[in-house]
This record gives C-alpha cells, sequence and structure tokens, in this order.
C-alpha cells in the first residue's frame, strides 16, 4: 500500500491515510521504507474519517517507538471518538477540520527555539515553530521557521517565516534585507534600505510592513 | 608574545591576503623578530612575488611535503630584509598535494626557530583553506569595504568558528576615504558592525601599491607609503602595542584647493 505524504522537514511530514486505505501493516511497512525521509522531522498520520480501535493504535504506536529516528507527534482526525481515544491513552491528536476552520492553529508540538549568537554567511537556523535569535543575520545566512521569528539584533540575511501558516510575523531591531518571505508572501526592499525596530505582519492575508524609522 | 602562527585569510580573491602577508612580514623582520612566510596557495602562488623573491626558489612546500627535503633547506632568504625567510608554494601541483597534517607537521618543524610564522592562505573555503587554517594560533582576516568581500569573510568567519579556531582579527584593505566620503564605499563602522571581529589594522588604498608588487618591495619599507605605514600599524599591534588608527582623510586636488582659497564649498 502506498500512501501520500505532505509538508516539509521543517513544519513536519503528515502521512495522509483514509477509510478506504487505511492499514495498519501498510503503514507499518511505508514507514519502514520511508525512514530516511522521516528521519529527523515531524511526524504525524492523518487518518481522516477512519475510526480507530485501541489495538490498532497501541501496534502502530510500538511500531513507532522501535524507530528511534522518527519524531512522532500523533495523530490527526476529523471524528471526535478517535481523539478522546487517543487523549484517553495520552497520545496528542488534532481534529483536522476544526483545526482548519480555526486558520491552522499552532500545533502543541511546535518547538520554540533560541539561538544566542549571530549567525554569519553560510549559517542556516531551522524551527519546526517560532525562533528567536539574539544576535545579528549577517548577509548570506538564512532562517527558516514554521512560525514567528525575532532577531534581537540586525536582520541583514534572508528569513522564511511562518511556512504553512495564514499568519505570521517577523521582527527585528534593526533589518536591512533585501527580501522576506512571510506565510508564502514575498516582499523585496530596496538596497540600502534601513529599518528601525521593524515588524513585518501577515493578517487576513496581507503583509503589512511596521518601522520606527527608515533610512538609506 | 603575541601569538606565532598566523594565517592571513579572506575567503574571496584578490582583496590582498598575499600583499597584507609580505608587508606585515617584512615590517617585524625589520623590528628584528625572526620571520618565516608559508605560502599556502598551492599551484597559483604570487607571494614570492610580492617580496621579490620569485628568481630564488629552488625548493617549493610540496618538496618539503614529499620529503625531499627538510622545511629548512627550502626557505628562500629574503635578500633585503634580514630575518625573512619565505617557503614558497609549488606552482605546478593542486591544493590536494598538502593535506592539514602536513602543515600542521612542517609548522612545528618551524615553530622554534621563528618567532613568527605567516600562513598566507588561498581563495576560497575549500580544502587550500583548510589545510592553511590547521596549524594557525591567530587568524586574520582581509576584506575589502564591499559587500562580496564582507560576505566572503563572514563565512570563512563561521567556518572558523566550526573548527574551533579563536576568533579571527579583522583588516580592512584598500578603503578609499574619497569614496566613502561620497557614501560610494562603505566604510569601516559598516564593515565591523557586520563582522563584528576586533579590528587590527584599516589599509589605505595606495596608488603607488600595484608598483610596489610589481617590482616585489612590500609598501613596509617606504615610509611615504601611506598603505606602508598602515601595514606597519598592524606588525605592531601583533605584537600587543596599542596603537591609534590612522586618520583617513580625502585627499582634495588642486580644483578643490582652489574652491577653498575663494571661500566657496
Amino acid at each position: 500500500m502506498d500512501f501520500k505524504l505532505r509538508g516539509t522537514n521543517v513544519i513536519g511530514i503528515e502521512l495522509l491515510t483514509n477509510r478506504e486505505n487505511f492499514s495498519v501493516e501498510g503503514i507499518k511497512r511505508f514507514i519502514s521504507e520511508k525512514k530516511q525521509l522521516l528521519k529527523g522531522a515531524r511526524f504525524l498520520i492523518s487518518v481522516e474519517d477512519y475510526l480507530l480501535n485501541r489495538e490498532e493504535l497501541e501496534e502502530l504506536l510500538n511500531f513507532i517507538s522501535t524507530e528511534e529516528k522518527i519524531t512522532f507527534c500523533g495523530f490527526k482526525t476529523n471524528l471526535k471518538e478517535n481523539r478522546e481515544l487517543c487523549v484517553a491513552m495520552g497520545i496528542p491528536c488534532d481534529i483536522s477540520t476544526l483545526e482548519l476552520e480555526k486558520k491552522r492553529e499552532r500545533s502543541s508540538t511546535e518547538e520554540v527555539k533560541l539561538v544566542k549568537k549571530t549567525l554569519r554567511s553560510g549559517d542556516k537556523e531551522t524551527s519546526t515553530g517560532d525562533l528567536i535569535i539574539m544576535g545579528d543575520v549577517n548577509p548570506g545566512a538564512e532562517v527558516e521557521a514554521g512560525g514567528d521569528v525575532y532577531v534581537l539584533g540586525n536582520l541583514r540575511g534572508f528569513v522564511r517565516a511562518g511556512i504553512g501558516k495564514s499568519e505570521g510575523e517577523v521582527r527585528a531591531l534593526f533589518f536591512q534585507a533585501p527580501r522576506l518571505e512571510l506565510c508564502g508572501k514575498e516582499v523585496e526592499f530596496e538596497r540600502n534600505e534601513k529599518f528601525i525596530n521593524f515588524k513585518a505582519r501577515v493578517k487576513n492575508g496581507k503583509i503589512k510592513i511596521e518601522h520606527l524609522k527608515r533610512g538609506i | 608574545m603575541a601569538d606565532k602562527v598566523i594565517c592571513i585569510t579572506s575567503g574571496k580573491g584578490g582583496v590582498g591576503k598575499s600583499t597584507v602577508t609580505a608587508n606585515v612580514a617584512t615590517a617585524l623582520a625589520m623590528k628584528g623578530y625572526k620571520v618565516a612566510a608559508i605560502d599556502a596557495d598551492i599551484g597559483l602562488r604570487n607571494l614570492d612575488l610580492v617580496l621579490g623573491l620569485e628568481n630564488r626558489i629552488v625548493y617549493d612546500l610540496v618538496h618539503v611535503v614529499e620529503g625531499v627535503v627538510p622545511a629548512e633547506k627550502a626557505l628562500v632568504k629574503d635578500k633585503r630584509t634580514k630575518n625573512l625567510y619565505l617557503l614558497p608554494a609549488a606552482q605546478t601541483k593542486d591544493k590536494s598535494a598538502v593535506k592539514p597534517e602536513d602543515l600542521i607537521r612542517i609548522v612545528e618543524e618551524l615553530r622554534d626557530k621563528f618567532d613568527f610564522i605567516f600562513i598566507d592562505s588561498p581563495a576560497g573555503i575549500e580544502e587550500g583553506f583548510k589545510t592553511a587554517v590547521a596549524p594557525a594560533d591567530t587568524i586574520i582576516v582581509i576584506a575589502n569595504p564591499e559587500m562580496a568581500s564582507i560576505r566572503d569573510a563572514d563565512r570563512v568567519v563561521g567556518l572558523c568558528e566550526a573548527m574551533q579556531k579563536p576568533e579571527p582579527k579583522l583588516v580592512i584593505n584598500k578603503i578609499d576615504p574619497a569614496k566613502v566620503a561620497r557614501g560610494d564605499m562603505l566604510d569601516v563602522d559598516d564593515v565591523t558592525q557586520i563582522l563584528s571581529l576586533d579590528l587590527l589594522g584599516v589599509v589605505p588604498e595606495d596608488k603607488n601599491m600595484v608598483a610596489y608588487i610589481n617590482r616585489g618591495e612590500p609598501a613596509v619599507l617606504f615610509p611615504e607609503s601611506i598603505a606602508g605605514r598602515a601595514l606597519r600599524n598592524v606588525a605592531e599591534r601583533l605584537l600587543g602595542k596599542e596603537v591609534p588608527f590612522m586618520e583617513l582623510k580625502v585627499q582634495e586636488g588642486f580644483l578643490d584647493k582652489l574652491k577653498k582659497l575663494f571661500g566657496s564649498d
């Protein structure tokens, strides 16, 4: 049985199953085959409207727990019964439809990462959730985050934030970067354009740039 | 005494690594220190040209690595400056001919015999750079006041950090006060703000530098050379002395002087 995968290493990878193709043995085989791909990423199993039972859940959990390199973050479902069962067994479980209605609310498994150094050219920092950098992001350095990005220094490198989300923000004490990507929206800036107390926000599908002072 | 083995690197090519190496090594040798300069740019040697020693090379670094001669025998003694020696790079080989452990071994062989050993690193961040940096106690990063050079220098600093080397020191080379004043060039503050390194020297653009290099005469030998003065100051700072940074003034042309005379701006 072949299943589809969705997502990225940064925001997490979701294995998509449903009532028609759900099979514990199939999922186990699929995970074994795609082990390398799933390595290090947040991993979720979406079961949509398939009604899970306790034995299947236990079998899946036992199998995944033997795979050391996989970071299993729980299930996604459309059914309340599945969620209640998961909660009772202490397994994280999101209600997919409700989540979509809530404009992709934050998952509780997202991390908040604190980086206490200056990112130099060629450095790259990623986070599945928010990323706080206590230092500069120099030209040629890259930052990727599933959540918001806060730079307590000078942001001159490239930031891609709010990956897979509809709302998010990037803040920097000083900003002098040529471009920025937030929630899939890209903004370009003039060469040598500088901002103090910079804030870029995406809300209701629109990107808004705020700053205290601007200069060239 | 300050650290002994000093690697001069930059990431980007053409920023003045060999020029700074030749000049600072010469300046220290002029002060009576015994100095060796190793050209680690295998296949693209030019430190010998800057020092004017190109016609005296018999053995090179690769001969030493291959065990043909000991390091001391391959050294070329400078004809003008007593105490200065060059270990030239091979021109007919490539960067893979010398491994980091080879250079570490050669430097260890020379360490007790010299007060300072300079290593002129090749451009780039590959094997050659890693070999050049491996034996260094101190790393000097050369950057020109332009974004491409700064970005490359920044990358090199990050790599040095990853190699658990001490934080490099910075020399800003080829700064032109007139261009800075016009806003056509980044100033010293811009560069130091991005790289956040200790500043070891600021070397102004010197129109005579090309002539010095072509003649194989380091600028530090000429008291009238402004770049030579800045490079002598770098040598002083390497010795741990506190030397104030030169004030870089825009040189006034005839027209500027005339305008001043008639009181117009």
